[in-house]
């Protein structure tokens, strides 16, 4: 063993060392109370699997507006749309949680519970940019009849592009935040997909 | 309190270091190991009654603990209430020898990947390469290679 080998040995070991001194810290401290151990059994957070929970009512919602868009009479292109709008993003929302697993999400390893993340938010990914860009044609498109109805126009064109606005600017938001999970779910995957 | 709730409680309260310590190692300040200790608190919970069925208890806290430090949205606070830790020392700021120790520690790590940290971290804990291999979901073989190199990395950084 050359004198370089020798060093960093000696120098893990030290670190194995620090870290058992560490542990031996954090051993003596209390750590954690009942109320934090009773608030995380009583916790519902499902971010993740939020979406897919909330499908039935958002259908509901779309129902009830359609239904409403009827008896008041409304044109007929506005239901229409929700409908398309329902057949496309419903059976989409699942699409994007094909082959995930809750239970993955919690006793998975690293690698494939990475893996099934990032497939996960590439699908997310599409949905989102596709649902908003439906609701942004549609918004133009609601917008431009509107004004052809000649019902202050003014301040139809000022909503029209404030919620076509908004639209781009969550989808923006969606976007990059998606596309930074992914990021970070490559980098995991290439360093330990090493070729053995 | 029933018995699956009192079982979970008393393995918090045994693997209380071991969860604290995977936290340190991944924030950069007291409040964010107060909300990856609470995430991971969650999921354990969640993942609780599936895990009784697997045998090792402590790949299992090892495997949640780092998928949520690795793959969680830091910057994305956790809603509700944050509790704060019953720890009174803090390895960030605490200037004795001891917390000098730790700070070198710390920082040998921090120069690391995310990765790498993770696998170090298990490799410091002394697992052997078949428990690093089965929480990261890699070969035995891979591992010693990962381990190798990130070694290498260390030296590296030492000179």
């Amino acid at each position: 063993m050359n004198k370089e080998e020798f060093n960093i040995n000696q120098e893990l070991e030290q670190m194995r060392q620090d870290y058992a001194d560490l542990k031996d810290r954090f051993d003596k401290q209390q750590i954690v109370n009942d109320y934090l151990i009773q608030k995380a059994m009583n916790s519902d957070v499902r971010r993740l699997f939020l979406s897919k929970r909330t499908v039935p009512l958002g259908i509901a919602v779309l129902v009830v507006a359609v239904v409403l868009s009827f008896v008041q009479g409304y044109e007929w292109w506005l239901p229409v749309c929700l409908i398309i709008y329902a057949l496309l993003f419903f059976p989409g929302v699942f699409w994007v949680y094909k082959g995930v697993r809750e239970e993955e999400m919690y006793n998975g390893d690293v690698l494939s519970t990475t893996e099934t993340l990032r497939k996960f938010k590439k699908r997310y990914i599409v949905l989102v940019t596709g649902s908003c860009l439906y609701f942004f044609v549609f918004v133009v498109l609601a917008t431009i009849y509107m004004i052809s109805l000649n019902i202050s126009t003014e301040l139809m064109w000022r909503r029209g592009i404030f919620i076509a606005i908004l639209c781009v600017a969550t989808l923006t938001l969606e976007y990059v935040y998606a596309k930074r999970l992914l990021k970070s779910c490559d980098d995991i995957i290439d360093r330990l997909q090493i070729k053995e | 309190m029933d018995n699956k709730e009192q079982a979970f409680t008393q393995l918090v309260r045994e693997h209380k270091s071991t969860i604290y310590s995977v936290c340190y190692m991944f924030s950069k300040d007291t409040d964010e190991i107060d909300d990856l200790f609470q995430e991971i608190l969650i999921r354990l919970w969640k993942g609780y009654d599936s895990f009784r069925a697997e045998s090792d208890v402590r790949t299992w806290i090892y495997r949640v603990a780092l998928n949520c430090c690795l793959n969680a949205d830091k910057k994305k606070r956790r809603g509700g209430e944050r509790v704060p830790l019953s720890v009174d020392i803090d390895p960030f700021e605490d200037t004795n020898d001891r917390a000098l120790q730790t700070k070198r520690l710390y920082a040998r790590i921090n120069k690391l990947g995310l990765v790498d940290r993770a696998i170090i971290l298990l490799w410091l804990e002394g697992l052997s390469y078949e428990e690093i291999g089965a929480i990261m979901g890699i070969s035995v073989k891979n591992v010693s290679f990962q381990l190798h190199r990130i070694k290498e990395e260390l030296k590296k950084s030492h000179l």
